[in-house]
């Protein structure tokens, strides 16, 4: 059972058609790249199994069980949960201008800590009034005001606790990432590639269990890439899966397990690095590696 | 003088509670005509339309006069109705049509300010598991407020110097004290003394904004 199943995705934009049909799959701990010339559908693939675009047919499957399918209509709610699977690192960073580096990574780790608490919160006062209403009516006022206090301290406690931990799990992904130093600055404090080590962080804060990047390094000045792909680099590990766009081949051929080559909306090629950047198959990726040595 | 004293309550209090109402209220009807439902979105449109195309002083003439004449026409007295004297009536009367009419242009600033917001920002939250709400509340909202700071500024001077209209209507304002009393003393101080109200009301007005600006400095959108 593969970790994450793709299955002839399409999705066109009024009568363009950009994905036509992609098939691939990955193991855990994989590293996947994927290359392509510009337009060929990459973002929109990213896109997809984002659910920033709802493909029109196909469907995704994690750990064989299927969290996407064209056919089926989804709540937001469960879009919501089941794009938890991934993590999505932009182009463009979009980091929240208004708060700090550590509040980014913070911020949506935060909102589910008080989610989960409000939910268990919600249960448990069923739970007591339903108990409360089984037992003989002659538990006074002032003890269920008590009970209920109580209740409240103990909740406050709770999630004090749980947004401290937060806190400090969000500075110690900010230091995994070496932003240690940065943490208490504004994104407009930052170099690009300080910002997108920012967002990194924050896509890791959740633990998502594929980690998407697209063109992670194309918004920076070449001195700042280093250090994003550096990043990158160590995150690769057996616990997760990573689906990198790209346009640094080197960095591609040096990092993956798997690359896959995008044209015109399908997979063209897909091998290992040696297989795709060694012995390439189809015209497209021959003609595509040629321009591609031939502009650097 | 007692008389311009109250007139200079009577002023701020209209300001006090046209910016209570008109903020939110400019807030929803933002959201109005930003809706992806057509029949909801034309309708605030339309409205934004009549009531920013029209002066304001008719708006109030309207919205004081129309009342009294529905209930001339059936014959009964409006202030036994609500229980409340002519000028309060008028008062209330007042606020309504200043308030609808700043939550208008209010809107279309809110509107220009979260329509500024890059697409990123949202889909930033979304990937990170947000909800619409909290990516609204928590992400947007201050960027849209730091947007709209300057012509929220412009457009909140422009209010204290409308709240005059009020005066055609007799609600006491200050203009209207100070006319009062021109007349009374030939002189032309009490008229002074209202300019000079309304200078140093915007003055501070413009101090505040510079200092909430500057107060938000640290972030750039
Ligand atoms: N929201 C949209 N509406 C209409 N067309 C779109 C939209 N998003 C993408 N497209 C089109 O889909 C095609 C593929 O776009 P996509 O961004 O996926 O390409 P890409 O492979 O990521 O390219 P690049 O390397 O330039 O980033 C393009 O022709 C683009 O114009
Ligand atoms: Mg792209």
């Amino acid at each position: 059972m593969s970790f994450l199943e793709v299955k002839n995705l399409h999705k066109s934009f009024g009568s363009t058609q950009v994905l036509k049909g992609i098939d691939f799959s990955l193991q855990k701990g994989d590293v996947v790249s994927i290359i392509g010339s510009s337009g060929s559908g990459k973002t929109t693939l990213l896109r997809c199994l984002n659910f920033l675009e709802l493909a029109d047919t196909g469907s995704v499957f994690v750990k064989g069980e299927e969290i996407f399918n064209a056919q089926k209509k989804y709540a937001d709610r469960e879009l919501r949960k089941n794009r938890l699977h991934f993590g999505l690192v932009f182009q463009g960073f979009n980091l929240f201008p208004q708060y700090t580096a550590l509040t980014n990574v913070r911020l949506p780790l935060d909102m589910q800590t008080k989610e989960r608490l409000a939910r268990a919160r919600k249960a448990m006062s069923k739970t007591s009034a339903d108990s409360v209403a089984g037992a003989p009516a002659k538990t006074s006022l002032s003890a269920r005001f008590k009970a209920w206090i109580d209740g409240k301290k103990s909740f406050a406690e709770k999630k004090k606790q749980a947004l401290e931990e937060n806190a400090v799990k969000a500075e110690r992904i900010l230091c995994d990432v070496g932003l240690g130093e940065k943490m208490n600055n504004y994104p407009c404090e930052l170099s690009g590639g300080q910002c997108q080590r920012v967002a990194i962080a924050r896509a890791l804060a959740l633990e998502p269990e594929i980690l998407c990047f697209d063109e992670p390094t194309s918004a920076l000045d070449p001195e700042l890439t280093g250090e994003v792909l550096r990043v990158i680099r160590s995150l690769k590990s057996p616990d997760r899966a990573m689906v990198i766009v790209t346009h640094e081949m080197q960095f591609a051929a040096e990092i993956s397990d798997k690359v896959i080559f995008m044209a015109d909306g399908v997979i063209e090629e897909a091998g290992t690095p040696q297989q795709i950047f060694r012995a390439p198959q189809s015209e497209k990726l021959k003609a595509f590696l040629r321009n591609y040595a031939e502009n650097r | 003088m007692q008389e311009l004293a109250t007139g200079f309550g009577t002023t701020l209090l209209l300001f006090v509670v046209t910016l209570v109402i008109a903020l939110p209220l400019g807030l929803i009807i933002s959201f109005g005509s930003m809706s992806r439902f057509k029949p909801l979105k034309y309708l605030v449109k339309g409205i934004i339309w009549v009531v920013r195309g029209t002066p304001l002083m008719l708006q109030i003439l309207l919205v004081s006069f129309l009342p009294q004449f529905v209930f001339r026409i059936m014959n009964k007295d409006i202030t036994a109705f609500f229980g409340i004297s002519m000028s309060s009536l008028m008062f209330i009367f007042v606020a309504v049509a200043f308030s609808i009419n700043y939550a208008c242009y209010f809107s279309e600033i809110f509107r220009a300010g979260i329509e500024a917001v890059p697409r990123g920002q949202y889909e930033a939250g979304q990937v990170l598991g947000m909800r619409k709400s909290q990516i609204f509340f928590s992400v947007v909202l201050m960027q849209v407020v730091k947007r709209t700071i300057p012509p929220m500024s412009n457009e909140i001077i422009t209010l204290v110097k409308d709240t005059a209209l009020a005066q055609v209507l007799g609600v006491i304002d200050l203009l209207n004290a100070a006319n009062h009393a021109v007349n009374e003393y030939v002189i032309l101080t009490p008229l002074l003394y209202a300019a000079l109200f309304y200078l140093v009301f915007n003055g501070l007005l413009t101090v505040l904004f510079g200092v909430v600006e500057k107060k938000l400095d640290y972030y750039k959108v």
